[in-house]
């Protein structure tokens, strides 16, 4: 009996294979957002994670800024910290490559903490060998010779020698990434690659010290690892205040001991001078004074420069640049799982209920017939359930192998196109595929238990005849007859068939809506970041170069690093600003966000540079003495309004506190801009200029290049930023979301198919009499389609309209949860945008128009009305 | 008296697998002529080949072999869409079980098919020729099965066709509904001199028309014509 049941089961998929299918393949598509979205940044993490630990990134990183390095002192007290496991020192050095407009960063060959990977060839043993990081490698090879210089091609005094041969490549998760390795003061101020050579090559002692703590647990990206790694870091960057601190003193200590000598010796010659006056010994002895008086003055000098001497504490998200990115953009997909599953699962949801309905009607006088053969409506029952468990258990089954396997490779192969990492490991998360299937189950097999109960409430003998057909009712809008009577009879006609079954009606719609809110969305991707550009560079910010220099260099340096901005004849203007580089702590954030802290010279002329509009109103923006202006992004993520008080803190951890007085428009980095008044207020001393922001004649990537490497040359120089390098950026950013953006429309598309094809195929056969009945009468086929198309056309189109609505808020959110934490989204979507995703939904419903031709065209008119 | 040919049948035959050994034939070699204005019953046991004869007839399905000529075209030649155009210029068809759309009121389901025709009736017309125009704003689910037999009936007449043709039009109503709407049948015929066609398996009935063609077996088994046909108060079964 049992096998009688089950053979009524397959031949129940085998007759309706389209139904069965198009809930398998709703299910396996919500699943497979949802599972797919769940694991890939899980993967994404697990991917980078590997490489930590393969390679034993160090927990933090000590680095000071000359070469004269660690003294044994401060190693031992950077050692006796008390969270401190290891610690290993090498040395450090920025260098230009001669002859390219290229700056890299030198690191002596680790030993275990932050070590590499060989990629090609060896490393280096030798103090005139090197291996260049892959960043590299397209534009060197092993065997060829570089010279690395500073940047008036002279030898670096770090290091012993000048030629390198290249040994082989390597990869280092301290250089994850392939571009923006972050600024240099050597070449353009950008760094574009690392290298590493035997710690032979270097002069002077160490200068960076890569740490590992014994106190921090779990896998990297985790709360427990970041927060531990982040107060650890937090005291040691106190101490190594007290070390840099110590040795200032020192430093100074010694510089004044060397003065007084000289100036005793300076006395002495002094007194030889005047009492030799006349005597060959007495030009001599002037000589000896002139050369003393220089000493001074340079020792006095130097004493500025030893101001300047800090030394700092960075955890990975400091000396690794791309750690926080891919933990960022793993987090960001992890958001959209939130988010769109629910979607999906509403519509599966929703269609399996009209299809286990359809199906429990058309089976009704079977199960009628089952129970007045004597089988309990549970057995009856059964045939539902193991048909809704079927479809659910397969739509998980299909939808967790494409979600596991195939969304995070793609979504790695975009996310990670960025960086220098291994092929994405694939893991499975259990919780996501299990909850899914609940989800699923829920889907599937509550609409069957729900349909088969109402009918089991009716005797056997009534469930055994045909369901009446649903009755005929007028419509609302009959009411309205002075609108009704102006309507052709089949618009008439139409109108009521659609109101008729109102579930379902909603149910296209919605499915319509939500297939073109998902192409808006994913198309708007695209269109968001296109308008950034634009808008950042044309209307708000109006530099091309910073030029950070040194603010105690002496008044000839900085002359003359001012002179060859104002002989340069490709820059339009500049002016002078103090800048300085801030941490704000984010809620939330496991790193904290870069605040570009700005206080112009020039109040009046400021705006030719930088735009300061209100966000809002867009209303320009002056600057008062008793309030910063800060801009939107920023004030967003610290949900903090005019009149609310900022936190900043500088590198040494020091913090001040920011009146909001104004939150102004700005896409790409924070800022908050003050007056000297009010800067003066805050920090308690007065803002020396040391940067100049300079608008280019020519803006050409490549004269921002040329302009940067220019002033990078000068001795006043401390780097050079060009403001333009987001650009391209964003354009790898937008090649990269090419796939993401397919995988939106393939799913979107996928969507919008099953919906009306699910809906239109149950509305056909379930209206196979009333469109033979139409065909008897003598409608063409062309007609009779027409007379049920209206209505998929009119839904669908009804459809489109709300999800132009649906697909604009979505878009507002996807893009504030896509971005990056120092990036706005702009937003709106275009009207190609709008017309491209119409298109698409158009097309997929003239695909389900067609196959439901083919089956209505093949209608045995005759056979149905019986 | 010279009677003008309206239909004429030439060994019209409709045979499913021909030549295989599963062949069957639901139509063989039939020939009969029919009339203009005449009432005419095909009478036959279920399964005999009335109604496939009533579909070809009614351009819903096609002979394989002969002719069927009605008003002077030769329908056995026509494709698909051809017969689509013959049904809905010629045809009104009366069904068994309604066949109203049940989503239009009674009017509408009038209004759907004179959409059609080049020369309809008016809709509150056709439905008061059945006694209906007060029920013209009802749904088919509102109605009684012989209302509803009757609104298909003013459906089929609004098209204002050349020939009705009804599959056992009676056969889901009672005695005194039957009768009721087989008289419609009568009136229309009598009234307009147009031709109604009516397959039937209650040979009860055949007293009320003009021309009665028994069906045996899908041959012609009796043809004959009736010049004083019975009113159909006066029938009994």
């Amino acid at each position: 009996m049992k096998n009688m049941l089950n053979l009524n089961i397959w031949r129940e998929i085998k007759a309706s294979k389209a139904r069965f299918f198009s809930v398998l393949g709703l299910i396996a598509l919500a699943v497979f957002v949802f599972v797919g979205l769940k694991s890939t940044p899980e993967d994404m993490r697990n991917t980078v994670r590997e490489v930590y630990t393969e390679q034993n990134l160090a927990d933090a990183k000590l680095s000071m800024p000359t070469n004269d390095g660690f003294t044994n002192d401060e190693k031992d007290k950077i050692k006796q910290q008390k969270d401190v496991d290891k610690v290993e020192y090498s040395y450090q050095t920025d260098a230009k490559i001669h002859g390219h407009k290229q700056a890299l960063r030198l690191i002596s060959t680790p030993d275990t903490l932050s070590t590499m990977e060989i990629r090609s060839g060896k490393m280096p043993t030798q103090a005139n060998e090197i291996a260049l990081g892959e960043q590299l490698s397209d534009n060197y090879k092993i065997g060829d010779t570089i010279k690395l210089t500073d940047n008036n091609d002279k030898q670096l005094d770090t290091l012993e020698g000048e030629e390198f041969k290249v040994t082989g490549f390597v990869r280092s998760a301290q250089f994850m990434r392939r571009h923006n390795l972050g600024s240099t003061k050597m070449a353009t101020g950008q760094l574009d690659g690392f290298a590493v050579t035997s710690p032979d090559a270097f002069t002077g002692s160490e200068n960076v010290a890569q740490l590992s703590y014994n106190n921090v647990h779990g896998a990297a990206y985790s709360n427990e690892y970041e927060h531990q790694v982040r107060e650890n870091t937090d005291n040691m960057q106190k101490v190594v205040n007290g070390l840099a601190k110590d040795r200032r003193t020192d430093l100074k200590n010694d510089i004044d001991k060397q003065v007084k000598d000289a100036q005793a010796q300076k006395q002495e010659l002094e007194t030889t001078v005047q009492a030799a006056q006349g005597t060959p010994m007495a030009s001599q002895a002037q000589a000896g004074l002139d050369e003393i008086n220089e000493k001074i003055d340079e020792a006095n000098a130097s004493k500025a420069s030893i101001d300047q001497l800090e030394y700092t504490a960075e955890t990975r998200h400091g000396f690794s640049p791309g750690y926080t990115e891919f933990g960022g953009d793993s987090d960001r997909v992890g958001e959209l799982s939130n988010s769109f599953p629910i979607f999906f699962f509403a519509v599966a949801l929703m269609v399996s209920f009209v299809t286990m309905q359809r199906m429990a009607d058309v089976k009704r006088t079977e199960v009628g017939t089952l129970r007045a053969l004597g089988y309990s409506g549970a057995q009856s029952l059964k045939e539902f359930i193991v048909y809704s468990v079927l479809v659910a258990t397969l739509g998980t089954v299909v939808g967790t192998a494409i979600g596991i396997f195939i969304l995070p490779q793609r979504i790695f192969e975009a996310f990670g196109s960025n960086f220098y990492t291994n092929s994405v490991s694939i893991g499975i998360m259990w919780w996501p595929i299990l909850v899914s299937y609940g989800l699923a189950l829920l889907s599937t097999v509550f609409p069957a238990v729900h349909t088969t109960y109402r009918d089991m409430r009716e005797q056997a003998a009534t469930q055994m005849l045909p369901k009446p057909p649903a009755n005929g009712t007028r419509i609302l809008l009959e009411r309205w007859t002075g609108l009704w009577s102006k309507l052709s009879f089949f618009n008439k006609v139409t109108l009521r068939n659609i109101l008729r079954n109102k579930v379902r009606m909603w149910m296209t719609i919605l499915g319509v809506a939500g297939s073109i809110a998902l192409l808006i969305t994913g198309f708007g991707i695209r269109d968001s970041l296109n308008k950034l550009v634009p808008l950042q560079y044309e209307q708000i910010v109006h530099y091309d170069v910073v030029g950070l220099y040194n603010a105690n260099a002496s008044d000839a340096e900085r002359d003359d690093y001012h002179q060859a901005i104002d002989e340069d004849k490709n820059v339009k203007r500049s002016t002078d600003i103090h800048m300085d580089s801030m941490n704000v702590s984010v809620k939330g954030q496991q790193s904290d966000s870069q605040v570009q802290l700005m206080v112009p010279e020039d109040n009046k002329q400021f705006d030719k540079y930088l735009t300061l509009r209100d966000y809002k109103t867009g209303q320009a923006l002056d600057l008062q003495d008793d309030s910063a202006v800060v801009t939107e992004k920023l004030a967003k993520l610290k949900g903090l309004e005019v009149g609310d008080k900022l936190t900043v803190s500088n590198a040494k951890g020091e913090e001040h506190q920011v009146k909001i007085g104004a939150i102004a428009e700005m896409y790409t980095g924070h800022n908050v801009v003050m007056n000297a008044t009010y800067y003066e207020k805050v920090f308690d001393e007065k803002p020396d200029a040391n940067a100049s922001l300079i608008r280019l004649d020519n803006r050409s990537n490549s004269a921002m290049r040329d302009m940067a490497e220019k002033l990078n040359q000068e001795d006043a120089a401390v780097s050079a930023l060009q403001s333009g390098s987001i650009r391209n950026d964003i354009d790898t950013v937008l090649t990269s979301l090419n796939q993401v953006v397919l995988i939106i429309i393939i799913a979107a598309g996928l969507l919008a198919f099953t919906v009306l094809f699910t809906l239109t195929n149950i509305n056909v056969s379930e209206r196979i009499k009333e469109l033979s009945t139409l065909k008897v009468l003598g409608f063409y086929p062309k007609e009779v389609l027409g007379y049920i198309y209206r209505e998929t056309a009119s839904l669908t189109a009804l459809g489109i309209l709300i999800g132009f609505g649906f697909g604009y808020v979505v878009h507002a959110y996807l893009m504030s949860v896509v971005m990056p934490e120092n990036t706005m989204s702009v937003p709106g979507v275009t009207l190609i945008n709008l017309g491209i995703s119409t298109l698409i939904i158009v097309l997929f419903a003239l695909i389900v128009m067609w196959l439901m031709a083919r089956k209505i065209n093949r209608v045995d008119m005759l056979g149905a009305l019986k | 008296m010279a009677q003008e040919k309206f239909i004429e049948v030439q060994h019209s035959s409709k045979i499913y697998n021909e030549g295989q050994e599963n062949e069957v034939r639901a139509n063989d070699d039939i020939s009969f002529d029919i009339y203009k204005g005449e009432l005419t019953i095909i009478v036959g046991a279920s399964g005999a080949g009335k109604s496939t004869l009533l579909n070809i007839l009614g351009g819903m399905d096609f002979n394989t072999h002969g002719k069927v000529i009605v008003n002077g075209n030769n329908i056995s030649e026509y494709d698909e869409r051809g017969r689509t155009g013959y049904r809905r210029k010629e045809i009104g068809f009366v069904f068994q079980f309604y066949n109203l759309i049940e989503n239009l009121t009674a009017m509408e389901n009038v209004e759907i098919a004179s959409q059609l025709s080049d020369n309809p009736l008016d809709a509150v017309e056709a439905l008061k020729q059945v006694s209906l125009d007060k029920r013209k704003d009802n749904f088919p689910a509102q109605m009684s099965g012989g209302e509803q037999q009757r609104v298909s009936i003013a459906r089929a007449m609004a098209k204002n066709p050349g020939l009705l043709l009804a599959d056992e039009p009676t056969g889901a109503l009672d005695y005194h509904t039957g009768k009721q709407v087989l008289q419609v049948f009568q009136d229309y015929v009598r009234e307009t001199g147009k031709n109604a066609i009516i397959v039937t398996h209650n040979g009860m009935i055949k007293p009320m028309a003009d021309h009665v063609i028994e069906i045996f077996d899908g041959k012609v088994k009796s043809d004959t014509r009736n010049d004083n046909p019975t009113p159909i108060a006066d029938l009994e079964w």
